[in-house]
């Protein structure tokens, strides 16, 4: 960075600082300020359906206060024909009561239902959250050794179309296929992990995992490898990966899935990643079950003790 | 067009095919069905822009596809105003996500789209600025400071409770544009400030959230102090321009945002909400704001009008800001690129 552009920035820092600090101190200065700046926000949140979502219990209340529709119009006129609109409400009231009661009994099950919703919505955003917090917490497991590299490759030495390596890290496997001549490319959910291979020409890609299979036509893949950070998944996400990845490969083709045993977890990441990731012999037993044959490649004093290599025939 | 005029300026035998072709242009375009009829093309240009039956037929076809993108607007911003657009750009958006691992090479036009496209898996993006219209920017360009600080001198001044002000944004009203966000900073400032005008340049995309913002001009009792102008011919956006003191961006959502380059080519300070690609756009030429609560975006209007020194300093690095990404680089670059992918995709 030129020494211009690093003034330049300074400079801008500095000026965003001293905007801040001076609305900060009429905030301070001036408590009617802060009730303008609040009053703003409930006006625009009264018009705009769109704000509603940031608030989403004030849209609730509002939409049980819109729910209950009332049978009984107004009649008050400014030009003398409220006589007219109270004979009308009274001669039509046998249908509206009726017409408003069926509607006032949906919108009161809709309202319920809503709340319920998001009920269970915020039980699953706590979820999502610890999940999260959990992924950050725990250590990505370590790249695959030279071993293991080598295993994977032999595996995948035959067969038509390209493989896909999830999740890739910095592309070891991708590398090792390159080198053999089997067309490959990486997929990994973090753009940073992949950063150092990527640079390297590698093809990586960043993208969820499941969602990038999903672009795949039916039995094009000659291999789907599973690896990495797979291992902290939790069991629904694993299925739909197993599922997309059956779906995607050959005839002649094959799923390679090389995870460590969940049960080996030793210190903090043995809780914090309960119930993520499936030991290998799961893995075979979920493949069975689908009815494809698996082959276990043993792979003594690895970190990965056992490969699971299941023929999509 | 201007694509394909620069396409055919590097001797490129060029077509455009379009889902709906605007009767305006049917000698210039056909209808996509046609395609499939005329000669196979070395190379394919999608102007990825929403949902469209161009990306079926996209899939299923064997050339390389090269994706040109602007960005898309998330759906969630028009779900509440206008559900059917919603619908549209989040089809849109899955179809991008279909089309990258199946496309060759991307153009985007700022960093930001770029990475949307790297993030949907296509790892081969070059970026170019978007090419401007000429006839919006000064004669040369961009203008000269010295014009532009005889022209400011004695009329922002210091401004002090009596002081006329025009705070200007050009640019849809649109929901992801937050001009609400203005109307709301426009209420605080004009606590301080009593005669400072909003001008809000452009048509609606949206009609509820349009009468949205005028109900709510009219619940802060700003309504007096705001213009709604609508749509406006090239001649009179640049009178807009010219006479503005301050551009003031408060978007959440931008692909690049054409208006900051034109704001900035004209001489008028930018301040803007640091969000999506307005920070690569203005590239240190304007002031970003990471909190856009009324008082805030408030308190910098008010610091660019009275501040000379700040004031004169926006308006000069604006003005080379602009010049980096007026039609002339934008030309170059695009020109580049796309002399590169010819010459790579007729020998492939």
């Amino acid at each position: 960075m030129s020494d211009e552009t690093t003034s330049a920035v300074a400079y801008a820092k500095r000026v965003q600082e001293e905007i801040q600090a001076e609305a900060a101190r009429r905030r301070r200065d001036d408590p009617e300020l802060v009730w303008h700046e609040r009053e703003l926000e409930r006006v625009w949140g009264e018009l705009a359906p769109g704000t509603a979502g940031k608030d989403q219990e004030r849209l609730l209340d509002r939409i049980e206060q819109l729910a209950l529709i009332d049978a009984n119009a107004p009649t008050g006129t400014k030009r003398g024909a409220s006589r007219v609109k109270r004979a009308v409400r009274k001669l039509t009231r046998w249908y509206v009561h009726f017409v408003v009661n069926q509607l006032n009994a949906l919108h009161h099950f809709q309202v319920r239902l809503l709340k319920e919703l998001d009920a269970r919505l915020t039980r699953l955003e706590g979820d999502a959250r610890m999940r999260a917090a959990v992924g950050g917490l725990a250590a990505s497991p370590p790249e695959a050794d030279p071993r293991l590299v080598e295993a994977i490759t032999a595996a995948l030495a035959e067969g038509e179309g390209p493989v896909v390596v999830a999740s890739c890290g910095s592309g070891v496997i991708v590398e090792a296929l390159d080198r053999a001549g089997v067309p490959a490319h990486g997929v990994d959910d973090s753009a940073a992990t992949v950063g150092s291979g990527a640079n390297a020409g590698l093809d990586l890609r960043v993208g969820p995992l499941t969602e990038h299979l999903k672009v795949f036509a039916d039995r094009t893949l000659r291999a789907v490898v599973l690896t990495g950070v797979v291992e902290h998944h939790p069991i629904g996400e694993l299925l739909l990966l197993l599922d997309e990845s059956i779906r995607c490969v050959s005839a002649q083709g094959c799923v390679v899935v090389a995870v460590a045993d969940p049960s080996g977890r030793t210190g903090p990441e043995a809780e914090l990643l309960a119930g993520c990731g499936l030991a290998p012999e799961t893995w075979a037993y979920l493949f069975e079950r689908r009815g494809y044959s698996t082959e276990m490649v043993s792979l003594q004093g690895s970190r990965i003790q056992t490969i699971v290599v299941a023929r999509i025939r | 067009m201007a694509l394909d005029e620069l396409l055919r300026e590097l001797g490129a035998d060029t077509a455009i095919y379009a889902a709906h072709v605007n009767p305006e242009f049917k000698d210039q375009a056909r209808h996509f069905d046609r395609h499939a009829q005329d000669e196979a093309p070395d190379l394919i240009i999608y102007q990825a822009s929403t949902g469209s039956p161009v990306v079926d037929y996209l899939m299923t076809r064997p050339e390389p596809i090269v994706i040109n993108y602007h960005n898309m607007t998330p759906a969630e911003y028009y779900y509440p105003w206008r559900p059917h657009m919603g619908a549209e750009l989040e089809h849109g958006r899955k179809q991008l996500g279909q089309l990258c691992p199946k496309a060759s090479a991307g153009i985007a036009d700022s960093k930001f789209n770029a990475t949307e496209l790297w993030a949907f898996g296509l790892s081969r993006v070059e970026i170019a600025p978007v090419l401007m219209d000429d006839a919006v920017l000064p004669a040369s360009g961009v203008r000269r400071l010295s014009d532009v600080l005889e022209r400011g001198r004695g009329r922002s001044g210091d401004p002090g409770h009596e002081s006329k002000a025009t705070a200007l944004f050009v640019g849809r009203l649109a929901p992801n544009k937050c001009q609400h966000d203005l109307l709301s900073a426009l209420a605080v400032l004009r606590r301080s400030l009593p005669n400072v005008e909003l001008a809000l340049v452009g048509v609606s995309s949206a009609d509820s959230y349009e009468a949205a913002l005028m109900d709510y001009a009219k619940a802060l009792k700003v309504d007096d102090a705001v213009q709604f102008v609508g749509s406006v011919p090239l001649s009179e956006l640049v009178g807009w321009y010219q006479s503005a003191d301050v551009f003031v961006c408060l978007s959440e959502h931008e692909g690049f945002c054409v208006p900051l380059v034109e704001a900035m080519a004209w001489g008028v300070p930018v301040v803007a909400a640091d969000a999506a690609a307005v920070p690569g756009t203005l590239n240190g030429a304007g002031v970003l704001l990471p909190d856009k609560s009324p008082v805030s975006v408030a308190v910098a209007i008010q610091r660019v009008l009275s501040d000379q020194a700040l004031r004169h300093d926006l308006i000069e690095r604006g003005l080379g800001r602009a010049s980096e990404l007026g039609p002339a680089a934008a030309r170059k670059e695009l020109t580049q690129i796309l002399a590169r992918l010819l010459q790579h995709y007729r020998t492939h």
